[in-house]
């Protein structure tokens, strides 16, 4: 039986066109009920095994006699409580999952996520091909309407389907009208809340996560105490006109790190950001959403402020107390958010700030307090706060009234305790997005035999080259299980090497298009935490077949070179090979080998061939421009495994560490040019901007402050500049100044070869003109990527379907993001054990100021590699007695002046006044800020020796200088803003 | 028997005719077996297939938006009918160059939709008109037996009366956005009763065939509306024609129009 | 813009087919009165219609002296597609493609040595267009030279076949021929056991390839299948007719 659908839409061009689909109704289409044996037995009848195989055979049945059908509704507002796993033997009707997916994506992807869970007993039941329930739009009928119709009809035939096995079918909806029909039709319905009352006998927890969009908040209004008003968002339709016109202009607003009360809106149509400052203007958008802003008068716009907010301290903090040092900075558009086009909410980590007392019952107003301080505390209500008081939890906002001061949302998740190692680590992991559940079982059915290695067949060796007789070893650092890179070298006359690099030959196993490429990919990386790692690959991959351990066969990818003693490159081959290690080395093994001049065995004196060759191809490197920047690493001894860290080491780094770098060097840069030559649409390469020198301007100045000269012109003079900042008395000056310098800069990173011009593949730091990764599949995915590419240029692979620029840029983004994500979830883990180290510990140890702000310092600390925030008051909106001057970078009080570089003292312990927000505490000790204040309060007239009014008086003089001098400056931008326009 | 046909068709016939009876039975004022069938193509916003005996026909419609252009608004038409015979349909025409008979054909059929009285507001894809629907007809002959015109005007027609357009609002210039909910047809007040006679020497035949076409040395389409007003009235042929024969002829469509009545409006209800 | 999901985790496609499942047919043969053979074919919403006339005396001098020329010409209705396409005749690409991939696969089906210095026209008019154009044009023109009567050494079959999502799919209409998945037509004698024609315009894993080859195999026979069928149904109508006549 079919059927024709059709409707009308209007195309791009503005041409309104009918569309027509053909629908095939079936009469084969399971209820997914166990007892249910006529719709099994057609199912089976009508499909063979192949295909039952594709719809994955693994499709959740319902087995209770009560089942429930969800409306569209229910599912939009409740996700959090349907990924509860007390709530099974689900109907999810097709009609309801398409109307889910084109209201929102991520809901979707989590209801898809819930479904895949054999255990939770949900079944999608394609209501829309079946010829029981299909129904088609009448004339005159809404889209709404007709779907609501089409889940009251599947309703209705479920329960006379079921009706004979003594399942009762109740259809959950909060749409009233729906409600009354359905009951009209004899269907049973309920609400959601209805139906979780019932449940929560067993499970009370289930109430928490209920979310109440509609419900009345006017009774909560009054605890909080705040008279706060938002100005009313503008609907939808008046948005989109005035966007249309330029009144308004669309963007994501992006809260400010250091003050909750600032943000900026990115437009495409404005070229500076515009600033949005205090709580009345951002008008209740939270980081991440899609605003619409109005710029204010020019006269009213603002300078983003300097000035780090102590806390978010919400409540009791004076409303607007936006601390305005305009002075100084630069102004720039400022304007109102008059409307929200797209909320951008996620669910956020956090604890409840409560003080009250925890083992009381009943319901329970709280105050969530999310962990990334861009987002507002959330209210929320709880039947159950002795269980969540003091937990790590996970809340979602379910609204924001005008009239509330903070939004109200609800218990999702219990993450465990708060401080435990265990559950800060799962909120780093959640906060930063990083997948970590366990590989699943499609996935580990990819896994070739664990003795795959010991049967290598004919087949696998075809293009193969065989190098199990080379000297091959690999050097890593101690520890290290996923060896993804081993060397050879060998002397072959004529003043020539021959220098292999094998990179473990992971695309050899995880073929494109299977589970446990899917999950790679969307995995990217594996992720370094200081006491776990995140595998990119199941275990039995990365740890075994994979990697390139001593005295086993193992499969690689190799790039051999013939190298002039002069580091001159003469010839180059990349094949597949396999190889057989003679030795896995750490790189203080290795370092022991080269310099101990006794050893000379082969695998030693191949070392100090390979160290020798690496000096010179640095010094090339090195005279091209590259640059050898530094981070503040630090490495976390623990006593036994998973233990509390005992001590910091700063990670060491030996002549090998560099040797090993140079070949993997090589062997990216010779790689990328390889696949580049081959796919010059669509090759995975990797590149580092040119900075902008306006990047530099504030650091040149500190720099050439401290009497160096100091030039980024090219990347070249960069590096020499960098050679000359050398402090006689402070060895660790010229470490700072290569951290700084990095921070300049913006990462580097993956691309398609066909969204750039050839100029703009440069990598930066690495002076290179093309570059990619290649070395380590292991623990990257794009070094995957780029290995299919390479086995197709040298027709090892036959092309894939997906290589093309759109998929590879696509696919670049990605892993940008997951990079990121890694890097940030990597320090957050340093942090938290930064934390835990300092713990009940009070330590005096030196710093540097690296970055000054009107009421406090950012100093680092080298011995610990972490940076902290020293604030020159104590938190009680003192008005800090110390000058800023924002160009030269300095804070001073007439006494003492604290500029960048100092080198000053500081005392870290452990703040853990408040449970749910312990942090590390820098006082500054030497010279001692607090003795400072305490003069400076007693003789707060007596600053630069200008009195207090004449203090006022100059400001309000250069205020004025100011105003004037930017209206001349603003109507130049708003120049700029009309012709970008 | 089929050798006299062949070779002296002309004699063959008169040897029919002059018996009130043609080579196929029929007897000179019978018209074939005549069907109408609307809606077989989706794609189209309006279609029919139209047979008389052998000759069959499809037509379909397809719906475009635009900006009027003001000059001259009365004069303007928003249905374009288009006609063709391509080779498909008989082994006479061919499809490099488009046959005389299809264009003239056509021409006739366009001034013949201006006599349905379709009013303006009818094409107004919003509430103001700013924009309209243009609707355009194309009829395809699939098999060609004769008497092309009357299945086309039937096709036409029905076709029309099967059209079925959405409504929908204008944002800003050139962004149109449907509303789908209420899907409304063309408001035509007046029918097309179409027959045509080919004249072979003295004898008048009703609905001629193709080799009745072929032989004939004149040809007569008339086109009434339910009103017994003439919509179209064409004759070409080598003798003019005389009154009598003109008012027979309108009397023989007046008595078929009941029939064809009920044909299309029956085709309509599916 | 949503990224279209082409099939359903329970294995339904947008129209509700799995994935091995062809689209419904609707066949009639000998619609046409003034053609030698003709034929009406309906795939799903694709609706052809197929005439032939011939064998016939060539008309221009590029006729053979030992065997038949098959000419074909494919037009496309204005309607048949929800875009309204300006019609330029000649330069269409899709129509020279089609037209071509029809004749290659008749001269080498028919017996074209038993009728020499003579032409076979096939006309092919689409109606309506959803998708597998190619296929069921070669189809529909199969029935229409069976019903011309012209001898031929089997049948054609032809269908289209995809991979979505990784999964090989059968006879793809018009939404799924957008997926930008490979399009591989494939058309057979499904009796003798031939490879007429194989198109695939994509680059393909030759793993991948072959279970979509697999299937387009599956498929043509089904479609073999149903048109045997209902050529059988048709002689014996005709059949029947004949003798109702003489015994008239």
């Amino acid at each position: 039986m079919q059927l024709n659908k059709f409707y009308y839409r209007t195309t791009k061009k503005g041409n309104v066109i009918k569309v027509v689909n053909e629908i095939y109704l079936r009469d084969d289409i399971p209820c997914g009920h166990e007892q249910c044996e006529i719709c099994l037995s057609k199912y089976k009848e009508r499909t063979n095994s192949e295909d039952r195989a594709i719809s994955s055979g693994e499709i959740s049945s319902m087995s209770a006699n009560q089942i429930y059908i969800l409306d569209t509704n229910v599912i939009l507002h409740q996700i959090d409580l349907l990924e509860d796993p007390s709530l099974k033997n689900i109907v999810i009707l097709s009609t309801v999952l398409n109307e889910v997916k084109s209201q929102n994506r991520s809901i979707y992807n989590r209801i898809k996520e819930v479904i895949k869970d054999i255990s939770r007993q949900f079944y999608v039941y394609a209501n829309e091909y079946s010829q029981y329930t299909s129904i088609t739009r009448e004339n005159g009928e809404s889209p709404n309407d007709r779907n609501d119709r089409a889940i009251r009809i599947a309703t209705d035939w479920y329960r006379s389907h079921l009706h004979k096995y003594q399942v009762k079918v109740f259809l959950i909806t909060n749409d009233k009208d729906n409600l009354l029909k359905s009951k009209s039709l004899g269907i049973d319905g309920k609400t959601i809340q209805e139906l979780v009352f019932e449940l929560s006998s067993e499970n009370p927890s289930l109430v928490d996560k209920l979310s109440d969009p509609n419900e009345d908040h006017s009774g909560e209004l009054e605890d909080s105490k705040s008279k706060i008003q938002y100005a009313e968002h503008r609907p939808m339709n008046i948005l989109t006109e005035d966007i249309k016109n330029g009144k308004v202009y669309q963007g994501i607003i992006r809260i400010n790190m250091n003050n909750y009360k600032e943000g900026n809106v990115q437009c495409h149509s404005i070229e500076k950001d515009i600033l949005v400052q205090g709580l009345e203007n951002l008008n209740r958008s939270v980081d991440g959403d899609v605003v619409a802003v109005e710029l204010l008068p020019e006269i009213e716009w603002q300078a983003p402020s300097t000035v780090i907010l102590l806390e978010n301290d919400g409540v009791e903090e004076d409303d607007d107390a936006v601390v305005k040092d305009s002075l100084v900075s630069k102004k720039q558009p400022t304007g109102k958010i008059v409307g929200i086009v797209k909320r951008n909410w996620k669910p956020y980590c956090g604890a409840v700030d409560f003080r009250g007392d925890a083992t009381s019952q009943g319901l329970h107003f709280l105050t969530f307090v999310p962990i990334d301080k861009r987002i507002p505390r959330i209210r929320i209500k709880s039947r159950q706060v002795s269980n969540i008081v003091g937990k790590r939890i996970v809340v979602a906002i379910d609204q924001w009234d005008r009239n509330s001061k903070f939004p109200t949302g609800h218990f999702v998740k219990d993450l465990g305790p708060l401080g435990d190692k265990e559950t800060e680590s799962k909120v780093l992991l959640l906060q930063f997005d990083i997948p970590h559940h366990p590989f699943g079982a499609s996935v580990m059915k990819c896994l070739p035999k664990p003795d795959i290695m010991d049967r290598v067949t004919p087949s696998d060796m075809v293009g193969r080259k065989d190098l199990r007789k080379e000297c091959v070893f690999s050097v890593d650092p101690p520890g290290c299980t996923d060896i993804d890179d081993a060397l050879h070298i060998k002397q072959i006359g004529n003043g020539l090497f021959e220098v292999g690099v094998h990179i473990a030959d992971v695309s050899h196993f995880v073929l494109e298009g299977t589970a446990i490429d899917d999950e790679a990919k969307s995995r990217s990386t594996s992720v370094y935490l200081v006491d776990r790692r995140i595998d990119m690959l199941p275990g039995e991959l990365s740890g075994n077949l994979c990697s390139l351990m001593s005295n086993v066969d193992r499969f690689s990818f190799s790039c051999i070179w013939k190298i002039t003693d002069q580091g001159e490159v003469v010839d180059v081959e990349y094949t597949k090979s396999i190889i057989r290690s003679v030795a896995s080395l750490t790189y203080e093994q290795a370092q022991i080998r080269i310099d101990d001049k006794t050893q000379n065995d082969q695998v030693s004196t191949n070392l100090r061939h390979l160290n020798r060759l690496a000096k010179v191809l640095r010094k090339q490197r090195m005279d091209r421009g590259a640059l050898s920047l530094a981070s503040p690493q630090v490495k976390f001894k623990t006593e036994e495994h998973g233990g509390d860290p005992s001590d910091v080491e700063i990670y060491q780094l030996r002549e090998t560490n560099a040797m090993i770098e140079e070949f993997m060097l090589l062997a990216n840069i010779w790689v990328a040019k390889k696949i580049h030559k081959h796919f010059p649409g669509c090759a995975l390469l990797r590149r580092h901007p040119t900075p902008k020198k306006s990047g530099f301007d504030l650091l040149t100045q500190l720099i050439e402050n401290k009497g160096f000269k100091f030039s980024t012109a090219s990347s070249k003079e960069l590096a020499e500049s960098l050679d000359g900042c050398v402090l006689e008395n402070d060895s660790y000056f010229n470490t700072l100044c290569r951290i700084m310098t990095t921070r300049c800069m913006s990462p580097a990173v993956y691309f398609s070869s066909g969204s750039l011009p050839y100029e703009d593949f440069r990598h930066y730091g690495l002076a290179t003109d093309i570059y990619t990764h290649f070395t380590s599949p292991i623990r990257r995915y794009p070094d995957i990527i780029v290995h299919r590419l390479l086995a197709n240029a040298i027709g090892m692979q036959s092309v894939s379907l997906n290589l093309e620029n759109k998929t590879i840029t696509l696919m670049s983004e990605n892993m940008n993001f997951r990079h990121k994500m890694a890097q940030y979830a990597g320090r957050g883990s340093t942090q938290l054990h930064t934390l835990i180290f300092f713990k009940g510990k009070k330590c005096l140890e030196d710093a540097y100021i690296i970055r000054v702000k009107a009421n406090a310092f950012v100093v680092l600390v080298p011995r610990y590699g972490f940076e902290g925030t020293v604030y020159l008051s104590d938190g009680h909106n003192q008005v800090s007695s110390f000058n800023y001057n924002h160009d030269n970078q300095t804070l001073s009080n007439g006494s003492h002046t604290f500029s960048v570089f100092d080198k000053i003292k500081v005392e870290i312990y452990v703040d853990d006044s408040i449970a749910h927000d312990q942090k590390l505490k820098i006082n500054c000790i030497e010279p001692n800020i607090k003795d400072m204040l305490l003069i400076s309060n007693t003789t707060p007239s007596q600053v630069d020796g200008i009195t207090p009014t004449q203090n006022i008086q100059k400001l309000i003089k250069s205020k004025q200088e100011k105003v004037r001098k930017l209206t001349d400056h603003t109507e130049q931008t708003k120049k700029k803003i009309k012709t970008t326009k | 028997m089929e050798a006299f046909q062949k070779i002296h068709p002309l004699e063959f016939y008169r040897k029919f005719l002059q018996r009130s009876v043609r080579p196929d039975g029929r007897s000179l004022n019978d018209i074939r077996k005549t069907s109408i069938s609307t809606g077989a193509i989706t794609t189209a916003c309006g279609s029919s297939f139209v047979k008389i005996g052998n000759t069959s026909v499809i037509c379909g419609i397809r719906s475009e938006v635009g900006i009027p252009s003001f000059e001259n608004t009365d004069q303007q038409t928003n249905i374009f009918v288009n006609l063709e015979l391509g080779p498909i349909c008989s082994n006479i025409y061919s499809s490099t160059k488009p046959s005389e008979q299809a264009m003239s054909l056509s021409s006739k059929l366009n001034s013949l939709v201006k006599r349905l009285d379709i009013p303006k507001e009818d094409f107004y894809f919003d509430q103001e008109g700013k924009v309209l629907w243009y609707l355009y007809v194309d009829i395809y002959c699939l098999d060609y037996d004769g008497n092309i015109m009357d299945a086309s005007i039937l096709a036409l027609i029905s076709s029309l009366k099967n059209v079925k357009l959405p409504r929908g609002i204008i944002e800003n210039t050139n962004e149109y956005y449907k509303d789908t909910e209420q899907l409304r047809s063309l408001q035509i007040n007046h029918y097309l009763f179409p027959l045509s006679f080919s004249i072979i020497e003295d004898f008048i035949l009703s609905d001629p065939s193709n080799q009745e076409e072929q032989l004939s040395t004149s040809n007569l389409t008339i086109t009434l509306n339910e009103n017994f007003e003439i919509c179209l009235l064409s004759y070409s042929g080598i003798k003019p024609i005389s009154e009598t024969i003109l008012q027979e002829s309108f009397e023989k469509l007046k008595n078929r129009i009941e029939y064809l009545k009920s044909l299309i409006d029956s085709a309509q209800e599916h | 813009m949503s990224k279209l999901s082409y099939i359903s985790p329970d294995g339904l496609r947008v129209d509700g087919r799995r994935s091995n499942e062809i689209r419904r047919l609707n066949i009639k043969m000998g619609v046409s009165n003034r053609a030698d053979g003709s034929a009406y074919y309906e795939q799903g919403n694709t609706k052809i219609l197929v005439t032939v006339y011939g064998p016939r005396e060539s008309v221009n001098s590029k006729s053979l002296y030992d065997r038949a020329v098959v000419k074909c010409e494919f037009s496309m209705s204005s309607f048949s597609t929800t875009e309204r396409k300006q019609r330029q005749k000649g330069t269409d690409r899709q129509a020279t493609e089609i037209q071509n991939l029809i004749k290659q696969a008749f001269e080498s089906t028919v017996h074209v040595q038993l009728y020499p210095r003579s032409q076979i026209d096939i006309f092919v008019q689409v109606l309506q267009s959803d998708g597998g154009l190619k296929s069921a044009s070669i189809n529909a023109c199969t029935l229409a030279l069976i019903d011309a009567g012209i001898s031929m050494k089997d049948f054609v079959c032809a269908c289209n076949t995809s991979c979505i999502d990784g999964i090989p799919v059968l006879d793809l209409n018009n939404i799924e021929e957008r997926s930008g998945g490979p399009d591989l037509l494939l058309s057979i004698n499904p009796q003798l056991g031939g490879v007429i024609s194989l198109n695939m315009d994509s680059k393909v894993q030759q793993d991948l390839f072959e279970s979509v080859l697999d299937l387009g195999v599956k498929g043509c026979q089904k479609i073999f299948t149903i048109l045997s069928d209902q050529v059988k149904r048709y002689s014996t109508e005709l059949m029947s007719n004949q003798q109702q006549l003489q015994q008239s």
